[in-house]
């Protein structure tokens, strides 16, 4: 048998059907919104949270640099989906009871906050001495000197990987489907269930997250490059 | 103006500097000469405090700071380190700054001076280190006789009583080197009071009203250049010099 001809008896339509994914997608679009602004609310707070788990870090006192490294080893050793169960099924079983959005954006900052603050420590130490002590001869403080001199040239280095982080980010969204907040993915398996197709509706999805992504990209292209216009 | 009295750093066990005393009169140039690791960068940095130093006391214009005897306030070592500039042997310009911005930043941030007057102050002191036309470029544009210049420009732009040179041309091709002497020398005929830390034996000659020659953390020898270069009166200083001589 040719090789090709294998393809003629495959029934394609049991894959993806064109009609139901055209029909549902407004529907499943009421959640882009959801993952939308929770990716962003999440990535600022996640980043606050970075910074200063990340100066912290670079602490020598123990009391300061020691809960930093806890935080970090916790987040980026344990599963975001189950960090995100036991936020909203786990807290409600002791009486704290969160509303699915809160238990998301609680998750979803911690979790950025433990992975970015590695990548922002980097960018801070990767800025040489020389800066630190040039701002000091001209009687900088230490807080004019983060804000005027080190983070505009440590935001340079950490903006890939941090692309990288909000990329992630914004497709981890779908965990949230989980926990009933929802989201692109969460519309999409309630037409899964009801047409009885789920996988029509799971590729549907990824298209959309595949644009999000791309928009992204595009995005971080001018970033970066109005943070190298100096080089 | 200035004046040092046993002033001592110590780094663990190491005593890099030995109580040193020093004045020095408004107006006057000292060059600091001496091997390589006999403390002379440590004494220019301790002057601006980015080393603090163990023991000692340091005057500036009825700024007076003693070391070793309880914590020193940060705003008593701010007010002090107000009346100093530093110029490196590596410029450490910022990057992300233009040539403007960089020379602008102390006075609009740290001197709270408001944008126009900032301005022109910077324009003024570029067009003195002759870099009025590279304002608005960035410093990895530059050469680094031209970097150093507009450190220098910074360095004026806190209207310091005394300017501090750290090995301002160590880092320089040879080429670049006279174009950075001849600015500082320039300030030297303003009377800039200015410590230099430097391995240019005539454009110390020339332009020093007083030469100090450290070894091993303590000042051997102070003398006018003329005195100091032809006659020195200690056995390390001949000694030091000589190799000079025959290169």
């Amino acid at each position: 048998m040719d090789f090709l001809d294998q393809f003629q008896y495959i029934e394609w339509q049991k894959l993806f059907d064109w009609d139901l994914a055209i029909q549902s997608t407004p529907f499943v679009l009421q959640g882009l919104w959801n993952t939308v602004w929770i990716s962003i609310v999440a990535m600022i707070i996640g980043l606050l949270l970075a910074f200063f788990t990340a100066i912290a870090r670079m602490s020598n006192r123990v009391w300061l640099y020691f809960p930093a490294q806890i935080y970090i080893s916790i987040i980026r050793g344990t599963p975001l989906l189950v960090q995100l169960v036991i936020l909203y099924f786990g807290l409600q079983v002791i009486n704290i009871k969160l509303t699915p959005i809160a238990a998301a954006l609680i998750g979803l900052s911690l979790n950025v906050g433990g992975y970015a603050a590695e990548t922002i420590r980097g960018a801070l130490l990767s800025v040489p001495k020389g800066q630190w002590e040039a701002a000091q001869s001209i009687n900088m403080t230490y807080g004019q000197t983060m804000r005027r001199i080190i983070i505009p040239q440590a935001t340079r280095v950490a903006l890939p990987p941090l692309s990288n982080t909000f990329l992630a980010l914004v497709k981890d969204t779908s965990l949230l489907s989980v926990i009933t907040v929802p989201e692109m993915l969460y519309q999409a398996k309630i037409v899964g269930g009801r047409e009885l197709d789920y996988m029509t509706m799971y590729i549907l999805v990824a298209f959309f997250y595949w644009i999000i992504c791309t928009l992204l990209s595009m995005a971080q292209n001018r970033l970066e490059k109005h943070f190298n216009r100096f080089l | 103006m200035i004046e040092i009295n046993g002033l001592e750093k110590r780094f663990g066990d190491q005593v890099v500097l030995h109580g040193i005393d020093l004045q020095v009169k408004q107006g006057e140039v000292l060059c600091i000469i001496g091997p390589s690791g006999s403390g002379k960068s440590t004494l220019l940095r301790c002057l601006n405090l980015l080393e603090l130093p163990t023991q000692g006391s340091i005057d500036i214009n009825q700024v007076h700071l003693s070391f070793g005897q309880g914590k020193v306030s940060e705003s008593e070592y701010r007010r002090l380190r107000g009346h100093t500039a530093m110029v490196f042997q590596n410029f450490h310009l910022f990057p992300h700054k233009t040539v403007l911005e960089n020379v602008i930043e102390g006075p609009l941030i740290v001197r709270r001076m408001d944008q126009q007057k900032a301005v022109k102050l910077g324009q003024r002191l570029l067009q003195k280190v002759g870099l009025a036309e590279k304002a608005g470029a960035y410093p990895a544009q530059l050469s680094g006789g031209q970097q150093q210049r507009v450190a220098i420009a910074r360095a004026l732009a806190m209207e310091p009583l005394v300017l501090l040179l750290d090995e301002p041309t160590s880092a320089l091709d040879p080429e670049l080197v006279e174009e950075v002497l001849v600015t500082i020398k320039e300030l030297a005929e303003e009377k800039q009071t200015m410590l230099i830390v430097t391995h240019e034996m005539n454009f110390a000659r020339d332009v020093a009203d007083r030469v100090i020659f450290i070894d091993q953390g303590q000042i051997i020898e102070t003398d006018h250049p003329n005195q100091l270069f032809t006659q020195p009166k200690e056995e390390r200083t001949k000694v030091f010099l000589q190799k000079f001589l025959y290169r």
